[in-house]
């Protein structure tokens, strides 16, 4: 009996020990987890950057630069390969319509030019010789001896008046050649010439039309084109970059003369992944100015901006993922539980009504005041995923 | 055997004891303070504002909230409600421990493994398993599935008067393994030979149950009686929970008033209501010693 | 004859079992479905709190009572302790709150019960009467004059509302009192002689005496303050200051989590109640019956 009881009290001793060590472990282990849950939650869930949406509608850009080019200027050039004499304007140099420009060396010209003449007087004095055969001829009067002597006479006389064009015509080239001058009110754009040389095949100079203006020709994405209703003779703003960058940006008003197709662009698709590439729509736009103070050549840009007309959520498109022909945002949604909240990814099917290229405006009813999208994730994302906000 | 020995003064020592005046009163001096300060001053305070028009700088307004308490639907309904449950559900829990103490009491394999699992559900958190207490009395519950196999229609347990039952059932769960303890207290105090002795006389076990064992486990009986009543106002806690501030009217207790009371701010009604409950557990109680000490006096 | 006692004894034996078990029932029933997987308790619990719906084949819709787990699993718990920290946070709550209570019960009703157990001083019995009728008051009966006192106090919204009248309740000193008065008055008398103090007396011969009345004063507190549910709604409106028992049935429905967090709710109260049920049950008898 004795031993029985003793016997008992030994296992309820053991069953002492064991409860207790039961209990020690469960507050030990509670104990753990309210140390380390918050490390073993950033372990475990995918870390996400989010950001508000933003109300609004989107605003396109347009910005394009380049430099102004005259619509019309002429290459000068000396045909006759003549040695530059001098040359009298600076490159830049504004020039009136007739303005000597370049003198070249003619004396080459004018020697050949005194030989024709000299071939001429002679062939003066040889007519005058057969005017007196013709006479002599006429006294005689033998017929078959007259009628010689006159074609003889025709004849010369046609050789002299070939002479004197030929030489009515050097004489003109030599006038033309031996200077340039400017055909029209312009501007010297280049200048090759130089003095004491021929000139090498290029023109000796470049003068511009001041009186046609200029134009400046870009190449921009045709929905862009179509958004800001771009079309021919429409007047559009041009800004001149100020050269010393001290003074303000002068504004121009420029026309769009030409609208053409231009090559389309490739480009890396955001949505489609790595390699996957799109091809972009694009146009050629010419644009023409027409300013007094402009000398051609410089920095112009041209700066458009415009609202879309609807309003909706404003989503920056690293956010948006497509999956086959849907696209869809992750947004982060807050489930609220009894023991606190707890963050999930939600998938949130969109159409974008508006985009440009860095974001997407989607129909204001997708989205709520205040909710947050999920811009990257530290792991691939599926719908409902728990999630740990940066 | 000394019986409710707290309340009487263990003679003897009194000349001894003269001199520890002082010292008593040190001892005391924690426990009195704390207990003055949250209990017996609030009392106090509140049987004050029971009887008065406003709490702070009210006048004495006599018995005019009380009138108004005793005239409002919600505390006659709750007070009904308050003793219509403790008047069903203690007899019930008396008859059920004290029965299963009996039985407990008798040769029976695992008895401790038994007694473990009686009193269990009195040390598990109420907020535990009032979600096993809603997935049994739910509309679509599995009490209602079981009724089912019978053939007997659904019973929206928590919305209808069948709520009084599902309290019961969750007071008697909780708080069965308490008395039954308590009554094998009481049973093994009962001295073996008072049955030898009944046996010889040649009393039956009908008549050695009502002679020797009801008899002497009048005392417990007594004590049970109590804490019965006590834990059943306990049960709040639990209706509170499963059903929250307003319940279906078949459950809505005393306790239930006065928390609603307090949130609404009625102060007067709620320390009027306090004041008439304190009153009606302090008759009950003191009626029952009285019983008990008449009883006692009868027996000997 | 013994074989007829023996089937006799079996056949109670089984009647107690059967109802133990129904008692148990809730118990073991929150332990298995704490190891479900969320989607096993969805589909078997998730028509609760709705109206009745027929399915094609005819059939109304149950809850669907399950005792084992299709697939054995410690998801809630995990999802529980890793990813809702507010959990632990809100047990600690509660242990914040019954540890201190427990603490300054014990001693402050140690000492208390040890003036009404063994010295005499006038109104002695009026005065433990009074404690004693505090104890069987309900909660709300004091709830305003205590609202007050713990605003006068500065005390509201604090966890001190709540463990100060809890450490100054009436439970402790009549339990230890119960236990004291057991102690026969020649121990006491011999110290005496000795010269030793009251407050030594209280320390080398009382307390000792009277260690398996503290350790079931301690689990019957433990189970009394754990279970706190009407005190801290009331004075605590932080509601991450407030223990895990107000939180809890507001669980109901988050299938991910509910079992685990019943389970581990009520773990310590079970495993404690276990450990010193001899103390427990000697404490709930000690307390109901001798004297």
């Amino acid at each position: 009996m004795k031993d029985m009881e003793l016997s008992k009290e030994q296992v309820d001793r053991k069953r002492k020990k064991w409860i207790s060590a039961v209990l020690l472990l469960l507050i030990g282990l509670l104990l753990f987890f309210t140390l380390f849950s918050n490390t073993l939650q950033s372990v475990t869930l995918p870390k996400v950057r989010a950001e508000p949406a933003a109300s609004g509608g989107v605003t396109y850009k347009l910005e394009r630069s380049g430099v102004l080019q005259p619509v019309n200027q002429a290459d000068l050039l000396n045909l006759a390969g003549w040695r530059i004499q001098k040359v009298l304007v600076k490159e830049g140099e504004a020039v009136k319509k007739g303005q000597k420009l370049v003198l070249y060396d003619s004396s080459s010209a004018e020697r050949e030019l005194e030989d024709e003449i000299a071939q001429l007087k002679k062939q003066s004095i040889a007519l005058e010789n057969i005017q007196d055969q013709f006479k002599l001829s006429m006294v005689d009067g033998d017929e078959s001896a007259i009628r010689s002597v006159r074609r003889e006479l025709a004849t010369r006389n046609i050789d002299i008046s070939m002479q004197q064009r030929k030489i009515d015509g050097l004489r003109e080239q030599l006038n033309r050649q031996k200077e340039l001058t400017a055909p029209f009110n312009g501007i010297v754009m280049k200048l090759n010439a130089v003095e004491g040389l021929a000139s090498n095949g290029q023109p000796d100079i470049v003068v511009s039309n001041l009186d046609l203006g200029y134009q400046l020709t870009f190449v921009a994405d045709g929905e862009l084109v179509d958004r800001f209703t771009l079309v021919v003779r429409q007047p559009i703003e041009l800004r001149v970059a100020s050269e010393e960058g001290n003074q303000p940006a002068r504004s121009l008003e420029g026309t769009i003369v030409e609208i053409t197709d231009a090559d389309s662009r490739m480009v890396d698709s955001p949505e489609g992944g790595a390699g996957a590439t799109a091809t972009v729509r694009q146009k050629q736009l010419r644009i023409h100015v027409a300013d007094a103070d402009l000398k051609g050549g410089e920095q112009v840009t041209v700066k458009l901006e415009r609202a879309s007309s609807g309003r909706g959520w404003l989503v920056p498109n690293e956010a948006i993922h497509r999956e086959g022909e849907r696209r869809f945002i992750l947004k982060v949604e807050q489930q609220r539980g009894a023991l606190g909240n707890v963050f999930v990814a939600r998938k949130v099917l969109i159409e974008a009504i508006e985009a440009t290229e860095w974001e997407t405006m989607i129909p204001a009813d997708r989205l709520y005041e205040g909710d947050l999208i999920i811009l990257e994730s530290s792991e691939p994302l599926q719908n409902g995923n728990r999630i740990r906000l940066q | 055997m000394k019986k409710w020995g707290f309340l009487c003064v263990p003679l003897g020592w009194a000349r001894w004891m003269r001199r520890d005046a002082a010292a008593a009163w040190l001892f005391l001096a924690p426990s009195a303070a704390g207990f003055a300060v949250f209990y017996l001053i609030p009392f106090v305070m509140g049987v004050m504002y029971s009887f008065m028009s406003n709490t702070s700088g009210g006048q004495f307004a006599g018995l005019a909230n009380y009138r108004e308490l005793l005239a409002s639907d919600s505390f006659r309904k709750a007070a009904y409600n308050t003793f219509y449950f403790s008047a069903v559900s203690v007899p019930l829990m008396l008859a059920l421990s004290l029965g299963l103490a009996l039985l407990l009491n008798r040769q029976i394999y695992f008895r401790k493994w038994l007694r473990t699992s009686y009193v269990l559900p009195l040390v598990v958190p109420v907020a535990s398993v009032i979600i096993i207490w809603q997935m049994i009395f739910d509309w679509n519950g599995a009490l209602n599935y079981i009724l089912s196999w019978f053939g007997i229609d659904r019973v929206d347990w928590m919305k209808t008067e069948s709520a009084r039952n599902v309290v019961i059932a969750v007071y008697l769960w909780k708080n069965i393994g308490y008395n039954v303890i308590l009554f094998l207290a009481g049973l093994q105090q009962i001295p073996k030979d008072y049955y030898e002795t009944a046996q010889i006389e040649g009393a039956g076990r009908f008549r050695q149950f009502f002679g020797v064992t009801l008899v002497y486990l009048t005392t417990t009986t007594f004590f049970v009686v109590i804490m019965s009543i006590i834990n059943s106002f306990k049960v709040f806690r639990e209706t509170y929970l499963m059903a929250g501030d307003y319940p279906h009217d078949s459950i809505y207790m005393l306790q239930h008033y006065m928390n609603n009371m307090f949130i609404s701010l009625d102060i007067q009604k709620l320390t009027a209501a306090a004041a008439l409950m304190v009153c009606g557990i302090m008759v009950i109680v003191f009626g029952l010693f009285g019983l008990e000490r008449r009883y006692r006096q009868f027996m000997e | 004859m013994r074989v007829i006692r023996m089937i006799q004894k079996g056949l109670l034996t089984a009647l107690m079992g059967v109802f133990g078990l129904l008692l148990l029932f809730p118990i073991v029933i929150t332990f298995t479905n704490s190891l479900m997987t969320e989607q096993e308790l969805t589909i078997n619990y998730g028509v609760i709190g709705k109206l009745t719906e027929v399915t094609s084949s005819g059939a109304e819709t149950f809850v669907n009572l399950k005792w084992l787990p299709d697939k054995v699993t410690l998801e809630q718990y995990g999802e529980l302790l890793v990813y809702s920290p507010n959990y632990l946070l809100l047990f600690w709550n509660s242990a914040g709150l019954v540890v201190p209570i427990i603490i300054g019960q014990t001693v402050v009703a140690a000492l208390a019960a040890y003036a009404f157990a063994k010295l005499n001083f006038r109104g002695r019995d009026s005065l433990f009467l009074v404690y004693l009728l505090t104890m069987l008051m309900p909660f709300q009966v004091t709830l305003v004059p205590n609202y007050i006192m713990a605003d006068k106090l500065g005390l509201l919204h604090s966890t001190g509302a709540v463990i100060l009248p809890g450490v100054f309740a009436a439970f402790g000193v009549f339990m230890l009192r119960q236990f004291m008065l057991h102690i026969p008055y020649a121990y006491i008398e011999a110290a005496k002689m000795d010269g030793a103090g009251h407050f030594r007396i209280f320390l080398t011969i009382i307390l000792p005496m009277v260690k398996s009345g503290l350790a079931a004063l301690v689990i019957l507190l433990f189970v009394d303050y754990w279970n706190m549910v009407e005190q801290p709604l009331i004075f605590i409106n932080d509601p991450f200051k407030q223990p895990l028992s107000v939180f809890l049935s507001r669980l109901s429905g988050e299938w991910d989590t509910v079992f685990a967090a019943s389970m581990l709710y009520m773990a310590p109260m079970v495993l404690l109640f276990l450990y010193a049920e001899t103390y427990f049950i000697e404490g709930v008898q000690l307390s109901g019956i001798k004297g």
